[in-house]
């Protein structure tokens, strides 16, 4: 069951048109991330949504009913600030019980599900505590808290991860992706990181200057994006100029500035942009007949992978190693690099 | 830093803090001496503490400016708070004009202000009276309070106003709940300034107070024309305890000066960490 239809949603600030007309849905239960680069119009959607902003055209559907001019108060849908937005002047029970009191709940009934909810961001016993007391994570799980008590339609994440740090940022991904598959509560995530949205998402939009570049399942659009930007955003892809040109056996072959790649594209022959992550690389320090010689000018070491930056032919590339191996290569070797036709992405140059 | 010039930036500090606190200490001390006109030799006596409670003109006229400018403050505070609020939501171009046109009165000397007031009020057929001393120091403290109202607004993070609204709350709800005890510093400081303007406004006062009538500025500027008793100090040095007495309280509730006057709160900023 569709959950949120959102409909050709135009918007436009001082003649300058942010949204251009976005359309995409959410089912019930459903965890959909908006990924794009900040300026992307992601979080403008994300307000026209909950009733913060309205939009210049298009229609908000929540659960088969029209809500686009509806007041904000009056939407029933949650959200998550990317600053938190706790009420500093409340403790933690106030500001959690502070849309059931909007709604008069009784009191009593109010401190129950305050606990309730409480219990379930794993904060059991924090009602009395002043929210400013508290870490950034405890006030992310306050501010999810009190948009979760209220029962919502939708769930609202305006970059909640941003302002943690990483170790936390980890525990809070796995965390909140926990809590809104226990709840089943249909969930819009708005992201500028791309790790985030793969490995939170049931589904991704990805944004780019006001428009849907993709949308897909984490997994497809990270291996089949359908454009260049799409490529380079989900995990930095090394983007090359080629000549793609078809063999007499049929197989595709782009060629470059020294270098010759096998591809497979339905694309017609002529000047393509080509993608190739660095992770989908063998390195091999034997030459073969498919492999491009590489030498390593620079090995920079990130954790459990490493990174070498050398030249193929003229062309600049990005190669990811995993870091057991990083003894083997040093500055200024050749190496031999081979990578599999279809994760050689090529697409129209523009 | 060398260590000569350290010791040099100290006692100029202390020489700052002298030149602002000994005259207060001055009056403090003569308000315990018993020779008319502060003169010397020093007999120490507490008669006119007593003095002020029973004899002395000033304690009524203290009373009376006390009373004014709390009036005063309070409606500055009501008023200025909302055109504070109106002025933040506007468009930023016109916030920039309106505040200015709001701060310019500040820089008009209170002397011209009196007489262009006492004018007008001559003309409406007013005159002297309460109302019109009334507006004139409303008038005068006004734009201190939407200055430090609206510089509140200006620092203060708004998006707790959106959760507001997205969880059931209104307009009229979300200003009291929420945007009212955000702006309560600024408010405070406002009406502080406020006060003490008005307390101290003796230009506004001496023109417009009705005939007969006279403020603690009005009655002090009297007295010193026919010569004083020492009943003046030991009203400053009480008066003096009371402010002191005032600001250690507010910052006990929190508030230090830094905070109500300028950014960087103690109150109602979160740590993020």
């Amino acid at each position: 069951m569709i959950k949120l239809d959102v409909k050709n949603i135009i918007k436009t600030y001082d003649g300058k048109e942010v949204l251009k007309g976005i359309s995409f849905e959410a089912k019930e239960g459903e965890f959909v991330s908006l990924l794009g680069p900040s300026g992307c119009g992601k979080s403008t959607m994300l307000r026209i949504i909950c009733g913060l902003e309205s939009p210049d055209s298009g229609n908000i559907i929540v659960s088969g009913k029209e809500i686009t001019s509806e007041k904000p108060e009056k939407r029933n849908i949650g959200m998550v600030f990317q600053n938190y937005a706790l009420f500093p002047s409340m403790n933690v029970a106030k500001n959690v019980g502070y849309g059931l009191k909007m709604q008069r709940v009784p009191k009593d009934e109010i401190a129950v599900r305050v606990s309730e909810t409480l219990n379930l961001v794993h904060l059991g016993g924090y009602e009395k505590r002043p929210v400013t007391r508290l870490s950034g994570g405890e006030q992310q799980r306050v501010a999810l808290a009190r948009a979760l008590v209220v029962k919502p339609d939708i769930l609202l994440l305006d970059e909640p991860l941003s302002a943690l740090d990483r170790k936390i940022r980890g525990e809070m991904q796995y965390e909140i992706r926990n809590i809104q598959q226990k709840v089943g509560i249909t969930t819009i995530f708005v992201t500028h990181d791309q790790e985030e949205a793969l490995t939170m998402s049931d589904k991704i939009i990805l944004m780019n200057g006001g428009k849907i570049e993709q949308t897909g399942r984490p997994w497809d659009i990270y291996n089949h994006p359908e454009s260049n930007f799409a490529a380079d955003f989900l995990g930095k892809a090394n983007l090359l100029h080629g000549e793609l040109q078809t063999a007499a056996d049929g197989t595709k072959v782009v060629s470059g500035r020294g270098w010759k790649f096998a591809a497979k594209t339905l694309l017609p022959d002529g000047a393509v942009q080509i993608a190739m992550r660095g992770e989908q690389f063998g390195i091999s320090l034997e030459s073969t007949e498919q492999a491009q010689a590489f030498i390593i000018r620079q090995k920079i070491f990130v954790g459990t992978t490493c990174k070498l930056l050398g030249t193929i032919g003229e062309d600049v590339l990005e190669v990811s190693a995993i870091s057991a191996d990083m003894e083997k290569f040093s500055i200024d070797d050749t190496v031999y690099l081979t990578i599999k036709p279809e994760n050689v992405l090529c697409y129209r140059e523009d | 830093m060398s260590k000569g010039l350290k010791i040099f930036l100290k006692i100029w500090m202390f020489l700052g803090f002298a030149f602002l606190y000994i005259p207060i200490l001055v009056i403090i001390i003569m308000s315990f001496n018993g020779t008319a006109y502060g003169m010397f030799p020093f007999k120490f006596t507490l008669e006119w503490y007593p003095y002020l409670f029973t004899k002395s003109e000033l304690l009524p006229a203290a009373v009376l400016s006390l009373k004014f400018s709390l009036t005063v403050a309070v409606s500055a505070i009501i008023v200025g708070t909302m055109a504070a609020f109106g002025m933040q939501s506007m468009p930023e171009r016109f916030r920039k004009g309106l505040n200015s046109a709001f701060q310019l009165p500040i820089t008009i000397p209170w002397l011209v202000q009196g007489v262009s007031l006492l004018l007008i009020l001559n003309l409406l057929g007013i005159g002297r009276s309460y109302f019109g001393m009334f507006c004139g120091n409303v008038i005068c403290v006004l734009p201190y309070v939407v200055m430090l109202v609206l510089g509140r607004f200006a620092m203060a993070d708004r998006t707790p106003e959106a959760a507001a609204r997205l969880l059931g709350a209104g307009p009229v709800r979300v200003f009291f709940d929420i945007t009212f005890p955000m702006i309560v510093p600024g408010v405070l400081a406002g009406g502080m300034m406020a006060f003490i303007v008005c307390f101290n406004s003796f230009c506004i006062q001496y023109y417009l107070a009705p005939f007969g009538v006279r403020t603690l500025p009005v009655e002090v500027f009297t007295l010193i024309k026919t010569g004083y008793k020492a009943d003046l100090n030991a009203l400053a040095a009480l008066m003096i305890m009371i402010s002191l007495a005032v600001i250690l309280l507010l910052n006990r509730m929190g508030y230090s000066g830094t905070s109500l006057f300028a950014a960087g709160t103690k109150k109602g900023k979160m740590h993020h960490d």
